[in-house]
């Protein structure tokens, strides 16, 4: 007697069940947010705050959000795998990456893409191709090499030693540096000596003892290239630790704020400064052009700048060093 | 009246809400002295009750302890803060929304004490940071020093009021912000640095004398659009020069031989204790209740050591005794110098069996297991039961924000949880092979939640079950009650029908006959031109009968060609009732013929015979015209005769009006009669029916809706091909 009431409960449960799945296979089309999530390698490092500005600087006049946000340490790569999650669940309009490790974030930038969400990795590359919804705005680190290398052997006129900390950091970006920095100081600068620091200097305190050990163990030495943030921090405080900031000239690669500061004092002689300001407005027209349905499959190189005592103020660094990012909307 | 009652339910629910939850109300006070915490939320950070504090020992970059309720608008919040080491910032969210993990991840304002350049700092948040011109402190920012803070946010106008607890060394502010947020949650914000708070309120009255005292002796309005460049901001701010006449931000050298630091996992293949302490670098992971330490190598526990000014995440350099443990070493007697104030090391991902094997003794890990049970000591600590089906262990906090925040993880919950994995008997008490000691709440993920067939859910789901099987019951025995309703009033119609009709024809037939049986008996041969009359009638009475039964038969019979086809059926029936004469009978319809009700169909059909009996035997017309109406709503039934009429409401005897209008008031239809003597009858019957327009369009909407997202699937399923097609 329950037959023809079960047999009418589920037509409508099968009813119900297909309407439900039409309405979400019909939600399924690419999102119409404009709302793009830049993720940055780290919110503790100035460096990316100048993609920030670059980012806002062209969405500005636009009806896009920015929404910034990443790990507070460098090597936090669960916290951005986090972030792109999010990004891909709130179906955002856009996703701007810079990646903190070349393979961990590969799944998800797959799987963004997949979800039509525009998506433009920015510094360090991916090892994923180009692809209609997948774009690169890369740092030229071979040429950040060479720019720290030609600085070195015109400081030290062809003749000095010069110690390099923080090229065993394991990332792609800094070995290429380095292996750049050294390709071109033998050929071009033969007199020039290079200084290799202890192996496996990955933390702050292991490449502040690295620093500190080659500066005892090498008196003579004429000038430190650090090849990233941390390689410079723990130098510069070896440096002064040791009371050699001044007879030892300093050359960092990567920006901060602080560095720019020391920089002006002349503790630092210059910074290769990477031009994350053009990286994060480049990306944003990225975005802008793949939500609407263009495709934004490409590889940018963007070089390094040398940035120095003497064109610290020019306009163009400082565009470079921009810290102007609000409220686009 | 859906929307009633859903607007009833919404405003009793959020009445309920704040009957329960008054301190969502103003005005508001922590309960930080009580040793309690339940209203406020961690976004990062490692919070713990102490002292009748809450301190943050994390220096991660914008640790957030949230309270309060989005809807506060105009209020004053005053609290006291300590910045325990020196670098970084500290301070309090106002009107904060939209709070995720992240050192600008809100929506909001910030003020703030600034160490760096010994400053008050006012800015606005939006995953983003703007701040004003900072505020300079006379006597500046130092640690371990209470400052105390008044913010009022009024309208668009934020007014701030700080000085250092017990002097005379003060600061105000005054931002201010065109498209301001007008509303949202407080909060405990540290960045770089651990802190802490004490005396937090919210009050929400006497605002505007509140703005205006501080209005009186803040310097201008500051703005959130500073700095735009690094030129602006580095020539206003300083930093660390680590020279030695600048002692604040100068790594302290411990008063002990500098010796060479070593790999932290080097000190568990000690042999014997070591004549001459060593020294170790590292990144603090836990400073309560313990100090622990690692490295890439490994970690380290850390006994006897000052570690007030340390916080989480601190990069720092330990000499001390080594003492070798079978799977990690300790370090007594320890000296602690700061390398560098940093943000707190990720965990290591391991298996419980992973950890239980010693290998991650004192490091930092992330592993994961199902809630078995959860006890809250009297000490301010909760312990949690876990297993992850290998291996059993606990998961320790020592204090924390909220005892609330542990009531939402339920049992068999899968948690994830983030802390030092310890081997120590202290922890394990040999019950268990290993405890993790958490940093704070925030170390702890719900995964997936309590399976749904647990026992209580069992008897939930049995529960409403039942009630749904009662349900069904109850509307079944009521439709077969109405079905045997309508079979009853359905046999009460035909008992009727058949009184009506056939009983009376029997009951003619048999007067008949008995006049013939007496007319034979004493009437002889001179009755019988009566009874040849008599016998007459009765077989025309029987005929009639006959005939009568079988066209209601076929009327009532699905198969027959009369059955739900009216026109047809009163064409065969004019012509019987005519027995060949002259008069001209016409049938009409008019719309798609349907399928009517039996009921109706049988009534109609009565009446129409009626109708045209009536027209035939006694109004002399020369012509009939039947026009039967299917319209969506109603069917209608029109008989026209022009014959001699009659007076309605006169005498009028044997018509059968009565009975037609019997027959269409039992099946609600609307009867007119119209008739003048000598201008014929004009008889109609409007029925109505239930209408199929709801049904019909609720069906054509279905259809076009499909027909209209089909489309998109096609394309969705496509791009999808697409995509996933290799290049």
């Amino acid at each position: 007697m329950f037959f023809p009431v079960v047999q009418f409960g589920m037509r409508c449960a099968m009813c119900g069940l297909g309407a439900a799945a039409l309405l979400l296979t019909a939600g399924c089309s690419r999102s119409h947010s404009r709302t793009v999530a830049v993720i940055p390698e780290t919110t503790a490092q100035e460096l990316w705050e100048a993609e920030h500005a670059g980012v806002v600087s062209a969405a500005m006049g636009t009806r896009w959000e920015v929404l910034w946000n990443g790990p507070s340490r460098k090597d936090d790569v669960a916290r951005q795998i986090e972030l792109v999650e999010n990004a891909i669940e709130n179906r955002d309009g856009g996703v701007i990456l810079a990646p903190d490790h070349a393979l961990a974030l590969n799944t998800l930038v797959r799987r963004a893409v997949a979800r039509g969400i525009p998506t433009v990795v920015v510094g360090s590359p991916l090892s994923i191709p180009p692809n209609p919804k997948l774009a690169y705005i890369l740092n030229d680190d071979e040429a950040g090499g060479i720019l720290a290398a030609d600085r070195a052997g015109e400081t030290l006129h062809g003749r000095g030693s010069v110690g390099l900390i923080g090229s065993d950091q394991g990332t792609a970006g800094t070995a290429l540096r380095a292996a750049a920095l050294e390709h071109r100081l033998s050929v071009r600068y033969p007199g020039v000596q290079v200084i290799h620091d202890l192996p496996d200097s990955r933390t702050y305190g292991q490449s502040l003892q690295s620093a500190q050990q080659m500066l005892e163990r090498h008196p003579g030495l004429d000038l430190i290239i650090a090849v990233d943030i941390e390689a410079t921090r723990s130098t510069f405080a070896a440096l002064k630790g040791q009371h050699s900031s001044r007879r030892v000239k300093l050359i960092a690669c990567d920006q901060d704020l602080d560095f720019l500061y020391y920089l002006r004092r002349g503790e630092i002689d210059s910074i290769v400064a990477e031009n994350t300001f053009e990286m994060g407005y480049r990306a944003m027209n990225l975005v802008k052009a793949g939500q609407s349905g263009e495709s934004i499959s490409g590889k940018v190189m963007l070089s390094p700048v040398l940035v120095t005592r003497e064109n610290v103020d020019h306009p163009e660094v400082q565009r470079m060093l921009s810290m102007d990012w609000r409220p686009t909307r | 009246m859906a929307l009633i009652v859903t607007v009833s339910v919404t405003v009793l629910i959020f009445g309920f809400i704040r009957f329960v939850r008054p301190s969502l109300g103003l005005p508001f006070r922590d309960t930080f002295a009580a040793g309690k915490s339940n209203l406020w939320q961690p976004l990062g950070g490692a919070w713990e009750l102490a002292d009748g504090t809450m301190q943050n020992h994390s220096d991660e970059r914008g640790a957030k302890l949230l309270a309060g309720s989005t809807s506060w608008k105009d209020y004053v919040l005053d609290a006291d803060l300590e910045i325990l080491r020196d670098g970084g910032d500290a301070g309090l969210i106002v009107r904060s929304n939209r709070e995720d993990r992240g050192v600008d991840a809100y929506d909001g304002y910030y003020v703030g004490l600034r160490s760096g350049d010994d400053s008050l700092v006012i800015g606005r948040a939006n995953y983003g940071w703007l701040e004003g011109q900072p505020v300079p402190i006379p006597g500046g920012v130092h640690s371990r020093i209470w400052y105390h803070l008044k913010v009022v946010v009024l309208g668009c106008e934020i007014g701030v009021a700080a000085n250092e607890v017990g002097t005379p060394n003060r600061a105000w502010g005054m931002f201010e912000e065109t498209d301001c947020i007008r509303s949202g949650r407080i909060g405990l914000r540290s960045l770089a640095t651990a802190a802490s708070w004490r005396n937090v309120e919210v009050s929400s009255s006497d605002v505007q004398a509140e703005l205006e005292a501080i209005r009186r002796h803040a310097i201008g309005v500051i703005h959130p659009d500073f700095p735009k460049s690094e030129a602006a901001y580095n020539s206003t701010h300083t930093f660390p020069t680590f020279d030695p006449q600048e002692a604040k931000f100068t790594p302290k050298e411990a008063a002990v031989e500098d010796r060479s630091p070593q790999p932290i996992n080097s000190l568990v293949s000690l042999q014997e204790p070591e004549a001459h302490p060593v020294s170790v670098r590292g990144v603090v992971t836990l400073t309560s209740p313990q100090l622990y330490v690692q490295d890439a190598t490994g970690g380290v526990a850390v006994e006897d050591a000052q570690i007030s000014t340390l916080g989480i995440g601190d990069e720092v350099e330990i000499t001390g005794w080594p003492e070798a443990r079978p799977f990690s070493a300790f370090l007594h007697k320890a000296k602690v110098r700061l390398l560098l104030g940093r943000t707190p090391a990720p965990p290591l991902a391991i298996t419980a069996a992973q950890a239980a094997t010693g290998t991650f003794d004192a490091v930092f890990v992330e592993t994961q297991g199902y809630l078995q049970d959860k006890h809250y000591e009297s000490n301010n600590t909760v312990t949690l039961d876990l297993d992850d089906g290998s291996q059993s262990f606990r998961a320790i906090v020592k204090g924390g924000p909220s005892e609330a925040l542990y009531r939402r993880f339920s049992e068999h919950s899968l948690l994830r949880v983030r802390g030092i994995c310890v081997l120590d008997k202290r922890f394990t008490q040999n019950e268990v092979p290993f405890a993790l000691l958490l940093r704070s709440a925030d170390d702890i993920d719900v995964l997936v939640g309590p399976p749904w067939w647990s026992a209580r859910r069992f008897v939930e789901l049995a529960c409403v079950l039942l009630l749904l099987l009662l349900m069904v019951l109850f509307l079944y025995i009521r439709i077969e009650n109405w079905r045997l309703r309508g079979i009853l009033d359905e046999r009460e119609r035909l008992a009727i029908e058949m009184h009506d009709t056939l009983a009376q024809s029997f009951a003619g037939v048999g007067y008949q006959l008995q006049g013939i049986r007496n007319g034979i008996r004493n009437g002889g041969p001179a009755a019988w031109p009566a009874i040849n009359k008599q016998l007459d009638r009765a077989c025309e009475m029987v005929r009639q009968t006959h005939e009568e039964a079988s066209l209601s038969i076929a009327m009532l019979r699905s198969g027959s060609p009369e059955f739900g086809d009216l026109a047809l059926a009163f064409e065969q029936s004019a012509a019987r009732i005519m027995q060949g004469g002259t008069v001209k009978v016409s049938v009409t319809s008019e719309g798609p013929v349907q399928e009517l009700p039996l009921r109706v169909t049988d009534t109609l059909f009565h009446i129409g015979t009626e109708a045209i009996t009536n027209a035939i035997r006694h109004a002399q017309t020369e012509s009939i015209e039947i026009h039967l109406i299917y319209g969506a709503n109603a069917a209608v039934l029109r008989v026209q005769d022009h014959g001699v009429g009659f007076l309605p409401g006169g005498q009028v005897r044997g018509h059968g009006l009565k009975g037609m209008q019997q027959r269409a008031a039992s099946i609600s239809a609307h009867m007119r009669i119209e008739s003048a003597p000598g201008k014929g009858t004009f008889i109609e019957v409007a029925v109505p029916l239930q209408s199929r327009t709801m049904l019909s369009e609720l069906v054509r909407y279905c259809s076009r809706y499909v027909m209209r997202i089909t489309p998109k699937v096609g394309d969705a399923v496509r791009g999808n091909d697409s995509r996933s097609s290799p290049g």
